[in-house]
């Protein structure tokens, strides 16, 4: 197992440097940083060719890379085309949008499994066919679309529910400018801007871990061992969460990491729509002005984590089934 | 109508375009007419209420801190940075510089040859750390910006590489400062004597966003000093900045160095990066309170819909045109730019567009002054009504031949042309659409060939400077304000840096020179008409509409009113309070 | 498609060593094609069928109907933002395009986008997939390291990077960027079929027959992952029309001339309280295809994979 572990992760770093090179190249050759400086009839020559030399466009492209990636190596991830650090503005954006993923996913998956579990016991009962629906409806729903609407009906109308001048959600931005003081007031702040984006990102994601859910449920109801647990005559409860749910909830671990990736990357339409500095908005921010460093840096952080969570889910194939040999 | 800022964020590079513009206005700083037909009522500063924080919503957000910088330029800076940074003259929703009594006790001109003005500081005027503010900070702001190093800041070592590129300060626009040949301090520093090596009309450009000296120092303090995470801790005016959390929000509060009229609000939080579709449910949850968004119809019927919500419209200085490719043989034919002239119903393309924001609405007819300004006057007059008759004649008689596909031809070659812009601007991609429609009815095909945002402009503007490299028949964009001509010269003159048209007509180009160089108002007005005159007859470029700029804020706070200029909604925030 | 068809291909496959051998006679009594027993459960799948009934004719729809009606998309009316009428059943928007000629416009181009989509991305998936499981080795390792690459990769950089190089060719180039990206699921799953099929005693016979490695990975395998590679290339269309609708909410999807449901509901995104016309119809579309297909696809991997509806006794 340790040897699978370090192989992968050395793969995974000559596959991380590979792909470093290619988006190196391709936003390099994309399109010109320095476009919206020179349409402009004011800016002197001379500032845009300091401009050019400063961000080494003035080099070829592997030169470029090369002290792209000494820095990389050194720990610098340098500063963006306008002067700004990278390393700041990348880790508050993660922390941000790992923030509303953890949150997402977390209510993701305590919906797949409720609806997974009770639709594979009800089988095709009317409360299954409602709710597998209402997982399709979901999973065929633009996420923006869905977000929304959620914020146009969800946002104002809860919040009235308690009164005319209260606020329990929000519906911009991670935070309020000015906290309110006290660690509790804070912690609400923070979950009521919260609460709809994640929401939104849960409801997307949620569909289609609860039909996998639904499935792997129905797998082990039935199976020998469930069967036996019941002609023993044990509680029909009983069997249900110690013998059935346990063993369907493994094979939905490994899903979830996997797809964790996934989570990360929907949110960069729900940071959009909710007005989140988060990776999202920084991913957009800088494909549109060709910014390398902030591009590289941002596929650095995105990929290990990417890659961190897909070799957990392996591990974790792994060891709960030993048959598979990866 | 998407809410993507990008085709701001070009203009807004453009800002300075618009204070020289503007400062090409007389001294009567006060008059003029209201942009709008219902001025806002003000109330009087001893009935507006003291205290409360007021929250404006920004959809950009800061790269740093020292808008004169071609990194910071952008327009949401500056209209932070106007309450915080002293300026020589300020510019009023009227378009007109007004000279900033808090920093200025006067400023004249003393003589026409060589042009030489004469500025008295205020003697209260301070930096929030009690520096007094004097003939050095002019001087910094100058040597710095005139794109000359002097010895004192440090001049290039021709030997050293790197030596050379530090000292480049980086500057948003050296026009104007390029021209001054010194500014000397007298009177302990109070007065400043500005003398120009040669005459600058719109002086009262410049001396905006001054950065104090004996803080920033040198070329490496200006550059990096005031760098994002930097805020400045410093200030000259009715606010300084506080509690900044980058990406996200910043506290403006009442500087209490400040020797002025002070605000009256508590603080005013700026929210950034809160884009159109983020605003009516923010507004309706009450997030937010004042916002300053790209138009768009649907966002204002929104708005328009939410109590408590009041949104004004004005018309600001930028405006759309679009340009011909004159490199382009057919093109190059001016009787198919006349035939598209007549051809184009822009009256429809208003009623269409920018038309169903607000009645006031009109078709531009001048490219040099904008419908807005006083100076606003209407050429063109053949072309203010469609005639697509005329059009076809027009074609006709120049030999072009209608097609079996219903588009002429001459030679073999159809009259088919691109038109490029930003895109995903909807407003454009509209515009687009309309004059596609407009102009097959002429038989003239129109393909839209745009290229997502302001990547557009490296087609217009190529990389290698010439502009044989330039790759578009017609583009469609917005250059801002009626840049006076020390700015526009650039973009209709020959072999102009901005004259991606290919246009040559030197009579236009002996014009701008003499405009630049006259300090007589009435004669540069004249000359600028007479320039936009003959854009008229020879068509390089036709004029489309201005747009609207949108300001929704809460009912309750008073005397907000809009100021399209690049001052922005800010502008008179000190004058703001909170109804009772 | 012809290598994914199971009603001819699917039946000697299916029974390991009945491919070239002779099946025993008591078998051939029982033994329906595999196709007819798919069809005939998929049949039962009665959402699904319905699914599929409405997904043609929205399909029929959107391909054809824009010739039928008598608006052009193109066209300027003097109604503008109108809500709907018997004239524009959908409305018109701001600048006077009748709203459903505008509709039936973007349905074709999603529905091309989202077809053109699902057939190279199931064809580069398959084949990738396929010498990945069938050789293993180095060149499994290879591959999959290519597709791990992809998955590190932010996608969105080559949507843009790509979008701007081939800008102009519209709708084509966009479907070919999203192909490049998605094709990597049907290759693991294709992958995972052949890995665990390669050892089986048919192939082995098969391959002591003297067949060659292409035959027998067409002939032999590639039947076999039919049901799982049809599923998914169903999914990928609805995927493929819901990632372009993202893309073009942050700008990065078709642009003017081309356009689609995406870009429609995007441009229109601020509509839905003052001209709902504009915000819900296109929007309806989308959902109504993502919807059919989901549930097509639902009823599919059901047909090729019985023991999910197994009820419990």
């Amino acid at each position: 197992m340790l040897g699978f572990v370090i192989r992968r992760l050395l793969t995974s770093v000559v596959v991380l440097f590979l792909a470093s090179i290619l988006v190196f190249t391709a936003v390099a050759l994309g399109g010109d940083p320095l476009a919206e400086l020179r349409s402009n009839p004011l800016t002197p020559p001379q500032v845009i060719e300091a401009k050019r030399r400063e961000l080494n466009l003035d080099k070829p492209v592997p030169v470029r890379y090369g002290i792209w990636l000494k820095g990389f190596l050194s720990g610098d991830m340098g500063k963006d085309n306008r002067n700004r650090d990278v390393q700041n503005r990348i880790s508050r954006a993660f922390f941000l949008t790992l923030r509303m993923s953890v949150i997402a996913a977390f209510v993701a998956v305590v919906l797949a499994i409720a609806v997974g579990v009770y639709s594979a016991v009800r089988q095709y009962s009317i409360s299954d066919y409602v709710f597998t629906f209402t997982g399709f409806l979901f999973l065929s729903m633009p996420v923006f679309w869905l977000a929304a609407l959620l914020k146009l009906y969800g946002a104002v109308r809860f919040n009235n529910l308690f009164g005319e001048d209260v606020t329990i959600v929000y519906t911009a931005g991670a935070q309020s400018p000015n906290l309110p003081e006290g660690f509790w007031a804070r912690m609400a702040d923070y979950a009521g801007h919260l609460a709809l984006p994640a929401l939104a990102l849960a409801l997307i994601s949620y569909a289609a871990w609860s039909r996998y859910q639904r499935a792997t449920m129905l797998d082990v109801l039935n199976s020998d061992y469930v069967r036996l647990a019941r002609a023993k005559g044990l509680k029909s409860s009983r069997v249900l969460v110690r013998h059935a749910l346990r063993n369907a909830l493994i094979p939905l671990t490994t899903v979830v990491a996997i797809d964790i990736g996934a989570v990360f990357a929907g949110a960069v339409i729900t940071e959009t729509v909710f007005a989140w500095q988060g990776m999202g908005r920084l991913l957009i921010q800088s494909i549109r002005t060709y910014d390398a460093n902030t591009l590289l840096a941002w596929m650095m952080v995105v990929g290990v984590f990417v890659i961190l969570f897909n070799l957990v889910a392996d591990i974790l194939y792994g060891v709960l089934d030993p048959r598979i040999r990866v | 109508m998407t809410w993507k800022p990008r085709g701001l964020k070009f203009l807004a590079l453009l800002f300075t375009l618009i204070m020289l513009a503007a400062a090409c206005g007389g001294d009567d700083g006060g008059g003029g007419e209201e942009a709008g037909d219902e001025p806002e009522e003000t109330t009087p500063r001893e009935d507006v209420p003291e205290g409360g924080t007021v929250t404006f919503a920004l959809d950009q957000e800061p790269t740093g801190w020292n808008p004169n910088t071609a990194n910071d330029a952008l327009l949401a800076l500056n209209n932070l940075t106007i309450l915080v940074y002293p300026q020589a003259f300020d510019i009023s929703p009227e378009f007109k510089p007004v000279m900033n009594e808090d920093l200025l006790e006067s400023a004249e001109q003393t003589s026409d040859d060589p042009q030489t003005i004469e500025y008295k500081i205020n003697p209260d005027a301070i930096w929030s750390d009690d520096t007094p503010i004097t003939a050095d900070d002019f001087i910094y702001n100058w040597k710095i910006q005139n794109g000359k190093l002097d010895a004192d800041l440090g001049e290039a070592d021709p030997e050293d590489p790197n030596a050379d590129e530090a000292a480049i300060p980086d500057i948003a626009s050296q026009a104007g400062y390029e021209d001054i040949a010194s500014v000397e301090g007298s009177d302990d520093g109070k007065t400043v004597t500005v003398v120009y090596e040669k005459p600058f009309a719109d002086w009262k450009s410049l001396f905006t966003n001054l950065m104090p000296a004996h803080i920033l120092e040198d070329v490496e303090g200006w550059n990096s000093a005031l760098d994002e995470e930097n805020i400045p801790d410093f200030s000259a005016g009715p606010f300084k900045f506080e509690n900044y959390k980058p990406e996200q929000s910043l506290s403006m509060v009442p500087n209490e160095k400040f020797w002025g009229e002070k605000p009256k609000l508590d603080e005013i939080t700026i929210r950034f990066g809160l884009e159109a579709p983020a605003l009516p449910e923010a507004f309706e949850n009450g997030e937010i309170d004042v916002a300053y968004p790209q138009p768009q119809i649907d966002l204002l019927e929104q708005l328009k819909a939410i109590q408590g919500i009041n949104v004004q419209i004005e018309f600001g200085l930028a405006f759309e045109h679009i340009d011909f490719n004159l490199l382009n043989p057919l093109l190059a034919d001016k009787a198919v730019r006349q035939a598209i002239a007549y051809g184009l119903d822009r009256q429809d393309l208003v009623d269409r567009t920018v038309g169903q924001f607000d009645d006031r609405a009109e078709v531009l007819n001048n490219r040099l002054w904008l419908n807005p300004q006083e100076e606003y006057e209407e050429h063109g007059e053949e072309y203010q009504q469609a005639d697509p008759e005329q059009a076809r004649q027009v074609l006709e008689d120049a030999g072009y031949v209608e097609g079996g596909d219903g588009i002429y031809a001459k030679g073999g070659q159809r009259l088919s042309f691109r038109i490029s812009t930003t895109g995903g601007n909807a407003l454009r991609e509209t515009t687009e659409e309309v004059i596609q429609s407009q102009l097959k009815e002429i038989g003239i095909e129109i393909k839209i060939a745009n290229v997502e945002g302001s990547d557009v402009f490296t087609k217009f503007f190529p990389e290698s400077g010439n502009f044989e490299d330039a790759d578009y028949d017609i583009a469609l964009f917005a250059w801002v304000g009626t840049p006076f001509v020390s700015s526009q010269k650039s973009l209709y003159e020959p072999g102009g840096g901005q004259n991606e048209m290919s246009y040559v007509n030197e009579e236009v180009g002996r014009l701008f020179e003499q405009a630049v160089s006259s300090t007589d108002r009435e004669e540069v007005v004249e000359l600028t008409q007479e320039i936009d005159k003959i854009l008229w007859e020879d068509l390089p470029t036709i004029p489309l509409y201005t747009k609207p700029t949108l300001l929704p804020a809460r009912e309750t706070i008073l005397n907000v009113q809009d100021n399209a200029s690049t001052w922005g909604p800010l502008w008179n925030a000190t004058t703001w309070g909170i109804e009772e | 498609m012809s290598v994914t068809d199971p009603s001819t291909e699917g039946a000697p496959s299916l029974r390991p060593g009945g491919g070239t051998a002779a099946p025993e006679r008591e078998f051939t009594v029982t033994a329906r094609s595999q196709g007819r027993m798919v069809l005939r459960r998929f049949l039962q799948h009665r959402l699904a069928v319905a699914s599929g009934i409405i997904l043609i004719l929205v399909v029929l729809l959107a391909l054809l109907g824009g010739r039928f009606w008598k608006y052009s998309h193109e066209e300027l009316t003097d109604e503008l933002s109108s809500p709907p009428s018997l004239e524009h059943p959908m409305g018109t928007d701001g600048p006077g395009h009748d709203n459903f000629a505008q509709v039936l416009r973007g349905a074709q181009k999603s529905v091309q986008i989202a077809l053109t989509v699902a057939l190279v991305s199931t064809t580069i998936g398959t084949l990738i997939g396929a010498l990945a499981g069938y050789y293993r080795g180095i060149t499994d390792t290879l591959l999959m390291r290519f597709t791990d690459l992809l998955l590190v990769i932010p996608a969105l950089v080559f949507f843009a990077l790509l979008a701007n190089r081939f800008a102009g060719s519209g709708w084509l180039a966009l479907s070919f960027s999203l192909a490049a990206i998605l094709w990597t699921t049907i290759a693991r799953v294709v992958r995972g079929v052949f890995l665990s099929l390669r050892e089986k005693e048919y192939v082995e016979a098969a391959r002591a027959l003297g067949a060659s490695d292409r035959r027998i990975m067409f002939r032999h395998l590639l039947p076999n992952a039919a049901g799982p590679i049809i599923v998914n290339a169903t999914i990928t269309v609805a995927v493929a029309i819901l990632v372009e609708t993202s893309l073009s909410f942050i700008g990065l999807g078709v642009q003017i001339p081309d356009t689609s449901l995406g870009r429609l509901i995007s441009v229109n995104q601020q509509a839905a309280t003052t001209r709902p016309w504009l915000f819900y119809f296109p929007g309806l579309f989308i959902i109504i295809i993502a919807l059919t297909v989901n549930f097509l696809g639902d009823g599919l991997r059901d047909a090729f994979d019985p023991t999910q509806r197994r009820v419990r006794a």
